[in-house]
């Protein structure tokens, strides 16, 4: 920072944790009624409608929007669901389709200009959904393989001699029951974090030495920002895109050890 | 980076840390999109998938009996086409056959014909001459005898011994020109 | 959570709509390779997890041991055999 503050000629300040904060939309709307909470419930419309338009009437023969909801259908098909859940696959699709869409859409607020915040930025969101596949995991592996049988096949893989088991529930445990749902939630909160923070200084960057002062010694700084925004924004597509795959992948994976216990 | 610090602080706000509201937003945000989503529309893409992958199947079976159907029909032609191949051989074949045989039976019956023809002639011929033989004896014998009579100047009037005298003339006739024969 | 976890799982209804083609195809999923290649996932998205969970456990007991008896050393103990129990158990659950 203290080579940036030589450059211009006023102090700059990187963006920091305060990218996260929001007003209430406008004064006197309900506490609520914030900047993430529209894009969420945005993002929820956009998934219904554009679901709507591709399979709202399916047709034989697929045309127009039908086809790429039927890409979108296969990829999850093929790629998260059959993989983890084998022949149990078109079962948990609606809910596998949902988590994906929805997930997706939330991070791609993130580049689309004006809004440009990606909803899954604030924990609560990916938390909610985190929340759900785990009640779902125990659920159905109590319901599978029964209340004390779920727990057993977890902590206890079969053929050690006994006391190692003290050594290693515990562990097996921590890491199904806590450690495995938080950072489900937690990998997707963090990299649209960190993402958001990297395009908001990248093209705050640009935006200060190219328009707020620009000098002779600042301005390629600034072209150098631009660069990046939009080099960055291209990664952040691919990443958005990745967490979205890897949310729903983890959540496809949590379900199937849960109907089926491991060996 | 500071102020950034104190305004977390002044409201108690850690990224970490969710929004109460925004836990209830996300959750109804989710089931919105589940009950849509996940509940009717998935359910109607999946029908029309295995739609199509049933009227794809169907589709193969389709043409597979379209071609058996036409190579079968294909076959059938095929074994027609050589049947009518050779029958019209062996139609050909006989009538070469019966064209041989008419030409023989044709040939032996003028064959026959012309044997019978030259028999008919040769007996004519042997009847002629006959015929003109005994006309001819005739002839001589009365010749002779009116010959004999004009010369002996009598008339033999015994009939009988006319004819003998002729005979036995003609006979050494006869003789005579056999010998001479 | 319940009526929530209801909605997730499709009715059989539903799910008997996708007929007999799905079926052996999927059946062939339950093969080894595709069962090789879940076990491979699972390993591989379970290492940080059990990792994490091992520092936790015995690196916290560790913690505590130090706590009580005043001697550090036991919180890098601690968290070597989180570690290195962590990496016994995957290889318990997923190497043999």
């Amino acid at each position: 920072m203290s080579a940036l503050t030589v450059l211009a000629a006023d102090e700059f300040k990187a963006p920091g944790l305060e990218l996260f904060d929001f007003p209430t939309l406008w004064a006197g709307a309900p506490f609520w009624l914030t900047k993430p909470v529209l894009l969420a419930i945005l993002s929820s419309l956009v998934v219904v409608g554009f679901c709507w338009s591709a399979f709202g009437n399916p047709k034989l023969v697929p045309r127009g929007v039908q086809n790429i909801g039927e890409y979108g259908y296969m990829f999850v098909r093929d790629q998260v669901a059959r993989p983890f859940l084998g022949k149990d696959a078109d079962r948990y699709m609606g809910l596998l389709l949902s988590l994906f869409f929805l997930v997706w859409i939330w991070n791609l607020m993130g580049v689309v200009p004006v809004l440009q915040f990606p909803v899954a930025a604030h924990i609560a969101f990916p938390a909610v959904l985190a929340l759900v596949v785990y009640g779902m995991k125990i659920y159905l592996g109590m319901k599978h393989q029964g209340a004390l049988g779920y727990f057993k096949n977890m902590m206890f893989p079969p053929g050690l001699p006994k006391p190692i088991y003290v050594l290693l529930a515990p562990i097996e445990f921590l890491s199904n029951m806590i450690v495995a749902p938080f950072t489900h939630a937690v990998r997707l909160f963090a990299n649209m974090f960190a993402g958001h923070i990297i395009l908001a200084f990248f093209s705050m960057v640009g935006f200060w030495f190219l328009f707020e002062k620009l000098t002779p010694l600042g301005a390629p700084v600034g072209v150098l920002g631009v660069v990046f925004t939009i080099a960055m924004t291209g990664f952040e597509l691919f990443i958005q895109f990745l967490q979205a795959f890897l949310f729903a992948l983890l959540a496809a994976m949590y379900i199937g050890g849960s109907l089926h216990a491991e060996h | 980076m500071k102020a950034a610090a104190t305004l977390l602080a002044a409201e108690g706000n850690s990224p970490i840390m969710p929004h109460l509201y925004e836990l209830v937003v996300g959750v109804f945000a989710f089931l919105f999109v589940l009950i849509f989503v996940g509940r009717i529309l998935t359910p109607r893409i999946q029908k029309t998938l295995n739609e199509r992958t049933e009227a794809i199947e169907g589709g193969i079976k389709k043409a597979e009996d379209a071609q058996a159907e036409a190579q079968r029909t294909l076959e059938q032609y095929r074994a027609q086409l050589a049947e009518a191949r050779q029958e019209a051989a062996r139609l050909r074949e006989e009538a070469r056959e019966q064209g041989a045989q008419i030409k023989a039976e044709l040939r032996e019956e003028a064959q026959e014909e012309a044997r019978r023809l030259i028999q008919a002639a040769h007996a004519q011929i042997e009847a002629d001459r006959q015929q003109a033989f005994a006309q001819l004896r005739g002839e001589i014998g009365r010749l002779s005898t009116d010959l004999a009579g004009r010369i002996v100047g009598e008339s033999l009037e015994e009939e009988a011994r006319q004819r003998r005298v002729v005979d036995r003339f003609l006979e050494e006739l006869e003789g005579t020109s056999q010998a001479v024969r | 959570m319940l009526p929530v976890t209801m909605l997730m799982e499709q009715s059989d209804m539903t799910s008997r709509s996708s007929p007999a083609i799905v079926v052996p195809a999927m059946s062939e999923m339950e093969r080894s390779p595709e069962q090789d290649g879940r076990d491979f996932a699972n390993a591989a998205w379970s290492i940080p997890s059990y990792l994490i969970s091992g520092m936790i456990i015995w690196g916290g007991s560790g913690w505590l041991l130090s706590r009580w008896t005043g001697v550090h050393a036991f919180i890098p103990i601690g968290i070597l055999t989180g570690v290195v129990l962590a990496i016994y158990l995957v290889y318990v659950k997923y190497g043999r």
